[in-house]
């Protein structure tokens, strides 16, 4: 069977840096590298240039601070903005792409690595709710969006997920079926036929890179199908007005949450199911434990203090 | 090790996770307080929830093609 043969062979993959995170893309056939990682390659240009909040010409970056009136935006745009308002409809807005302002407020005003320590500098930093996606408007038929004045979007909750999605999906394609594993950031999407055992994936807080160990708890469990997403406040800190700073914020204060759970881990039919479950679950605080197992999805939670609680569908960590 | 053209910018490196190995690690690490909640292998398939299609995952002892973590 040309299974056999195949599984046979070791899974390669490459590895860079694009969205201001690890890239990593892994093919079951050494032959079908190069082809794959074109693809991925072209979805990530073309993603950074709709909805990249920190370069100059995006198209995000164009939409500035809402108009009050429709605008048109590119068939991509549309679609990750629409993916960012279903994400707030899913979760009841503890995802919300309306965040934009609020980042900047906290410091997160340009790529990460370019963010510097501060010297000396006192802020205030105040709770106030965001505006709320409600009050965006998309038409999905006619690539139109209407941001409220003043209000400024920021799709980093979801764009990277979606991103991952459709490169698997298109790398599947090209290579009539054939396995591929796509990570942007530790967030995770599989397609095509995967590896005798499924695609194995270690689980830990931070994301990383070729021989780095984990830091706190982590697990190995085997993906198939669909996508496998972490989120946690572990990452990205900085240091803002004398207070430790994440990008997980609360839409409801504007702040980072401050959550019962430091990273969050969620397996879904897709990466962006994946994302938005993870991202919500550490908003939603210990309500996400009976949130995520009554629409069955398998998840792994890290408390703040390192303790693990999975859910059903997760594999139970004894061997 | 092998450097291939894809995208020039960004200066793919191909290597065999097989035999390079460079993401192993020990395999399930949980070394704090596990207290899990779940079943082992199975999804759960409530056809009335959203979470119909989630992916089953397995414990495996594979060296891993990825590391999922906050970024």
């Amino acid at each position: 069977m040309a299974d056999t043969v195949l599984d046979d062979r070791p899974a390669v993959a490459a590895e860079w840096v694009a969205l201001g995170c690890a890239v990593r893309i892994v093919v079951r056939d050494p032959a079908d590298l190069a082809a794959a990682g074109s693809v991925l390659a072209a979805e990530l240009a073309a993603i950074d240039r709709a909805c990249s909040r920190f370069r100059p010409d995006s198209e995000l970056v164009g939409l500035g601070t809402g108009s009050g009136r429709p605008v048109p935006v590119s068939p991509l745009l549309a679609e990750a903005i629409g993916a960012a308002l279903d994400a707030a409809e899913m979760t009841d807005g503890d995802v919300d792409p309306t965040v934009g302002t609020a980042m900047m407020a906290i410091g997160y005003d340009r790529d990460f690595a370019r963010l510097r320590p501060e010297r000396g500098v006192r802020v205030r930093l105040v709770e106030r709710g965001v505006p709320g996606w409600r009050q965006v408007r998309l038409d999905r038929d006619a690539f139109t969006v209407q941001v409220p004045n003043g209000v400024r979007l920021d799709l980093g909750a979801t764009a990277k997920a979606l991103a991952a999605d459709r490169a698997v999906r298109a790398a599947a394609a090209g290579l009539d079926g054939r396995g591929v594993l796509v990570s942007l950031g530790g967030d995770i999407a599989v397609a095509g036929e995967p590896l005798a055992d499924g695609w194995s994936v270690r689980v830990q807080d931070v994301a990383s890179l070729g021989d780095e160990p984990p830091r706190g708890p982590s697990q190995l469990v085997a993906l198939s199908h669909g996508g496998l997403a972490t989120s946690s406040t572990s990452a990205r800190r900085w240091v803002r007005g004398g207070r430790v700073m994440h990008h997980i914020l609360d839409p409801r204060t504007g702040v980072p949450v401050a959550s019962p759970w430091r990273t969050v881990s969620v397996a879904a039919k897709s990466c962006l199911e994946a994302n938005v479950a993870s991202t919500a679950a550490i908003v939603r605080g210990e309500a996400a434990i009976a949130w995520l197992t009554e629409r069955g999805r398998p998840a792994r939670f890290v408390a703040v203090d390192g303790a693990v609680t999975t859910l059903p569908g997760w594999p139970s960590t004894e061997s | 090790m092998v450097v291939v053209g894809v995208g020039a910018v960004m200066g793919l490196v191909i290597y065999d996770a097989g035999t390079h190995d460079n993401l192993s690690g020990s395999t399930t690490t949980v070394t704090t307080n596990s207290t899990s909640t779940g079943t082992g292998d199975l999804a759960t398939q409530d056809p009335t929830s959203s979470g119909i299609g989630a992916p089953t995952l397995n414990q495996t002892q594979s060296a891993p093609q990825a590391t999922s973590g906050g970024s």
